[in-house]
């Protein structure tokens, strides 16, 4: 397949997947409101009245990475098994499967996107004064990093998932842990110093703490995190298309599940 | 004159997960030492019982596979396709949704307006395409999957127990189909059971056991040939 073809299918892959997704409720495109919506509400009410919290950016500051943390997991969940889900494809026709974890990717992203657009009203509703101190202009190349970080980690997943199923199991613990380990709940200003530079070496660490910064002020996390993250990442990209580029062959009729 | 298709010394291993726990895949071999060519206009049905490589072959010569050893040369334009009708399909997308994505995954582009109207025209579905295929018969949906993927076949055609779909006439107009198109100078490789197809139209027979190839020659002896192995 030409590389115009590989491009034009995973885009058009994605927008199927998308419309799925958007016809496979009732309420269909309503749920994309009404899910960060409650999801927001949820949050708010427990953190505003329960927690008696009045501090607005605290609750925004947990906002920020609670729906990262759910961009990470689905991206790396979803992407794990996108290759063996989509089997009954690759086992008919030469489009090569890596197109489907790409996809999945993107399927994430344009979730997250909208659940992104939803909190950025919701914090401008609240206080617009505090908010978007920083240029809107570093979002794009935070999130274009954390997402092919979050891309290249699955692929590497889903490049080992078929030939040992048992990986889905310790990525189901490792990021259920990651919600605890990168600063969701805590500011990245409460790690001890000597430990600091490792936290931020996590990828979900990084592009929450500059998220916030981005939406509600605060210290934006410098570039040598970013260098180092991607050093770090590069090698895992590197190492899942070693895997892929072994295995791609296999897939297709490994009988594991 | 140079055959389509040629397969030399071809092996075939597949790699499964044994049963006891292990952390390794064990190799099974499929195929081996097969050799075959295929054609201009010919239609090379691959006979054998269940389980002895056909349709891996299939998908070996198809490129959906790769060969543990050996090799496939291709002659023609564009490589063998394998005829997979309703690949990609989902039920919450509507006829003509599904129309586009399965044609571009079989092709990696999306179908022309000519395209378009002689699958409609082929599947007689007319404007039913714009309802979600969940709602359609069985027959409706498999005449839309069958000419979604006549549409996009190539020179060599791989067809792998999927000769007819629907009704009794959409058959007879697919087996009609298949004639047009063996006089266009099209070729097909065919894995079916069914022996009264293989007699009208079958034009060489190959005979497959245990991953190998026992019989390539005429079409009846190859029947008896395949009848012997079935009830020895």
């Amino acid at each position: 397949m030409s590389t115009n073809s590989v491009l034009f299918m995973i885009f058009f892959y994605t927008k199927m997947k998308i419309k799925v997704e958007l016809r496979s409720s009732k309420l269909g495109v309503l749920w994309l409101l009404l899910q960060p919506i409650l999801f927001l509400a949820i949050y708010y009410i427990s953190f505003r009245y329960l927690l008696k919290s009045k501090d607005i950016a605290s609750i925004a500051s947990c906002l920020v990475g609670l729906i990262s943390y759910n961009w990470f997991s689905q991206t790396i969940n979803e992407g794990t098994v996108s290759l063996i889900g989509s089997k009954g494809i690759t086992n008919s026709t030469v489009v090569p499967s890596y197109i489907f974890i790409i996809s999945s990717s993107l399927v994430c992203l344009w979730r997250y996107l909208f659940v992104l657009t939803v909190f950025l009203l919701f914090v401008s509703f609240h206080d617009s004064s505090e908010l978007l101190t920083l240029n809107l202009i570093y979002l794009l190349p935070v999130i274009l990093f954390a997402f092919l970080v979050f891309t290249s980690v699955s692929f590497l997943l889903a490049a080992v998932y078929p030939v040992f199923p048992d990986i889905k199991h310790i990525v189901d613990s490792f990021t259920k842990l990651f919600l605890f380990i990168s600063c969701i709940f805590y500011e990245v200003k409460a790690v001890p110093e000597d430990v600091k530079f490792y936290f931020l070496l996590n990828p979900l660490s990084f592009l929450i703490s500059n998220l916030r910064a981005i939406f509600l002020g605060g210290e934006f996390q410098g570039f040598s995190f970013v260098l180092s993250s991607i050093l770090i990442f590069g090698l895992v990209s590197i190492l899942g298309l070693v895997l892929y580029n072994r295995n791609q062959f296999k897939y297709n009729y490994i009988n594991t599940i | 004159m140079n055959p389509l298709v040629q397969v030399e010394s071809l092996d075939f291993e597949y790699f499964y997960k044994p049963p006891k726990r292990s952390f390794g895949l064990t190799k099974k071999r499929v195929l081996s030492d097969i050799n075959l060519s295929l054609n201009k206009s010919e239609i090379l049905v691959i006979l054998g019982k269940n389980g002895c490589g056909k349709s891996t072959l299939l998908r070996l010569l198809g490129k959906i596979y790769k060969p543990s050893s050996g090799f496939i040369k291709y002659n023609g334009d564009r490589s063998p396709k394998l005829l997979a009708p309703g690949v990609g399909f989902m039920n919450d997308l509507t006829g003509m949704e599904n129309l586009f994505f399965s044609f571009s995954l079989m092709t990696g582009m999306l179908p022309t307006q000519d395209n378009i109207d002689r699958i409609i025209e082929y599947s007689e579905i007319g404007t039913r395409l714009e309802e979600p295929i969940s709602i359609y018969s069985s027959g409706m949906r498999s005449r839309l999957a069958f000419a979604t993927a006549l549409e996009s076949s190539s020179e060599v055609v791989l067809i792998d127990e999927a000769l007819g779909a629907g009704d009794d006439s959409f058959r007879r107009k697919v087996n009609l189909t298949y004639k047009r198109k063996i006089e266009e100078g099209m070729s097909f490789v065919v894995v079916t059971h069914n022996l009264n197809w293989v007699k009208n139209h079958a034009t060489r027979v190959l005979v497959m056991d245990d991953g190998k190839i026992c019989y390539d020659g005429p079409t009846i002896d190859g029947i008896e040939h395949f009848c012997e192995l079935l009830d020895p």
